[in-house]
């Protein structure tokens, strides 16, 4: 019997690739196979689930999916790794709480509305590259050592 | 409860991996220019930024029982550590601690309880520490913190032969040691005439039966010494003359260890860095009193100055010194000894030279002619100066002393 935290990290993994799949060409596509062989291997092995997530990342960087499955691919992969570092921790460890889910999903239904919301402004890519980078810094001030 | 410390905070694997993922999502969407990209690496961010409000605060607190352990060289003392955090946002692990001199050995109990099995090879006080890992409870976050938990008094182990002692005139006082004076006592020493006042059970009948008056018996008394152990903490040139005062106290130890068990009164007298003395007293516990002053723990009365205090002394007290003879201010202190009449024998612990690297052979002859002309001005003084090497045992290096002092 598989504990809870493998269950969810392996099912959260292969709809990981499940989305990355149909917006895939055939060029992507042994990239997308690797990516759910590494997010099953990451369930006894870390470094092949972060290996599994940065596959997905190429793939997808090949491929071009609708924003919806995109998202999707997103919210999975915060998923599985969450749940998959949560295998093997003392007791009383628990990464995948409420307000994770709940940043992912927010976040997730917040660039989903970006996407969809129509109309684009020329000046976008210019403004682009230094928000994300803004966000980015923004998003990892607390993993500063303290 | 030890004081609260911090634990030092820094991201897990898992953090670091969210990091990286997101890093290389977003920047493959700004170089490619994928948009989905950006939409992907969206709800990474989210866990991130949600971050913000898991940063754990926690410290740690170590309860360490008994606080303090004294024990004697590689003997195993034994702590019963339990810790605990200042706030629940995190989960504390103890780990065995990396000390320099100790050998720590963890033995895990409970979840937050264990069991240190210290040991250390070298006498010293030691402060033994434990390892904390800590993991926040998000996971996020990992950390460790090294917490001091007690204090370790390691006594030096010295050989159980006795020591002699040079000879000297002793306190009126009974012990162990034959002398020459007469008095209660067992070995014979002379038949003379009876004068009153003398105990009727010292009468020899015999003799007063056949010389037709009264004649006693007299013997030899046997009296207690009083040894005071001078040791040298100077600091040292680094090399062999370091590596040698290590044995000052393992010599130390020896020498009252002897003079406890033959009934004589110890003392010990420190010179150096800190100076402190203890008095001469009698029995088991005077024993651990002067391991504790010759660690610099607890016991023992502060002094200052290079000089042995004259209250550590008490008139003719036998003085043992232990010292690498490297000291000026202790050479002078051992003199100051002699012209206030105590017999004075220093042990030169440090056999050879006290250079690390092989001499030229000239200047080791130096060396040596040097230091032997040392050794003549001291004996002219009247400080005996017996050479301890590491290859002899104190009690032979200190019997070669009673010979000399015999020829004398």
């Amino acid at each position: 019997m598989m504990p809870p935290q493998s269950a969810i990290a392996a099912a959260s993994g292969l709809f990981m690739a499940a989305a990355a799949l149909p917006g895939a060409p055939t060029l992507a596509l042994p990239l997308v196979e690797a990516a759910a062989l590494l997010a099953l291997a990451g369930l006894r092995f870390r470094h092949a689930a972060s290996a599994a997530v940065l596959t997905i990342i190429g793939a997808l960087t090949l491929s071009n999916p609708t924003a919806l499955l995109a998202v999707a691919a997103g919210i999975a992969a915060a998923v599985y790794l969450l749940s998959v570092h949560a295998i093997g921790q003392p007791p009383g460890v628990v990464p995948l709480t409420r307000s994770a889910l709940g940043g992912t999903l927010g976040f997730g239904a917040a660039a989903l509305l970006v996407a969809i919301v129509p109309g684009g402004y020329p000046w976008w890519p210019v403004i682009a590259p230094v928000t994300v980078v803004i966000l980015y810094l923004l998003a990892v001030r607390p993993l500063r050592r303290h | 409860m030890s004081e609260p410390t911090e634990i030092r905070w820094r991201p897990s694997a898992l953090a670091l991996s969210f990091a990286t993922s997101t890093a290389a999502s977003l920047a493959l969407a700004v170089i490619a220019g994928r948009w989905q990209l950006i939409s992907f690496a969206a709800p990474l961010l989210g866990v991130l930024a949600v971050l913000q409000w898991q940063r754990p605060h926690s410290r740690v607190q170590v309860q360490a029982t008994p606080p303090l352990v004294r024990c004697f060289e590689s003997e195993d003392a034994r702590f019963n550590v339990a810790v605990e955090p200042t706030a629940s946002d995190a989960v504390l692990e103890l780990r065995a601690p990396v000390a320099p001199g100790l050998r720590v050995d963890l033995r895990p109990g409970d979840s937050d309880r264990a069991t240190l099995c210290v040991s250390a090879q070298r006498w010293g006080r030691y402060r033994v520490p434990v390892e904390v890992a800590a993991v926040s409870r998000s996971g996020f976050f990992i950390g460790t913190a090294t917490v001091p938990v007690g204090e370790l008094f390691v006594y030096p182990i010295a050989d159980p032969q006795p020591t002699r002692l040079p000879r000297a005139q002793l306190p009126n006082r009974i012990g162990t040691h034959l002398t020459r004076h007469r008095g209660p006592g067992v070995e014979y020493a002379d038949i003379r005439a009876y004068v009153p006042g003398d105990q009727l059970r010292t009468v020899n009948w015999r003799v007063s039966a056949r010389r037709g008056r009264l004649h006693v018996t007299d013997r030899l008394t046997d009296r207690a010494a009083e040894v005071v152990v001078l040791i040298d903490t100077f600091q040292q040139p680094l090399g062999p003359a370091t590596d040698a005062t290590q044995r000052c106290a393992r010599g130390a130890t020896q020498v009252v260890q002897s003079a406890l068990r033959s009934g004589d009164r110890a003392g010990i007298v420190a010179l150096g860095g800190h100076p402190r003395w203890l008095g001469p007293d009698i029995g088991r516990r005077q024993f651990y009193r002067v391991l504790d002053t010759i660690l610099d723990a607890s016991a023992g009365h502060p002094t200052s100055g290079t000089l042995a205090p004259r209250a550590a002394l008490p008139p003719h007290a036998i003085v043992v010194a232990f010292s690498t003879l490297l000291e000026t201010q202790f050479v002078l202190a051992l003199n100051d000894l002699r012209t206030r009449g105590h017999p004075v024998v220093v042990v030169d612990v440090l056999a050879g030279s006290p250079f690390t690297d092989e001499l030229d052979p000239i200047i080791a002859q130096w060396w040596r002619l040097a230091r032997a002309g040392m050794y003549r001005d001291m004996a002219s003084l009247g400080v005996d100066v017996v050479n301890w090497s590491e290859q002899i045992s104190l009690e032979h290096a200190m019997h070669l002393l009673a010979q000399r002092a015999r020829r004398r």
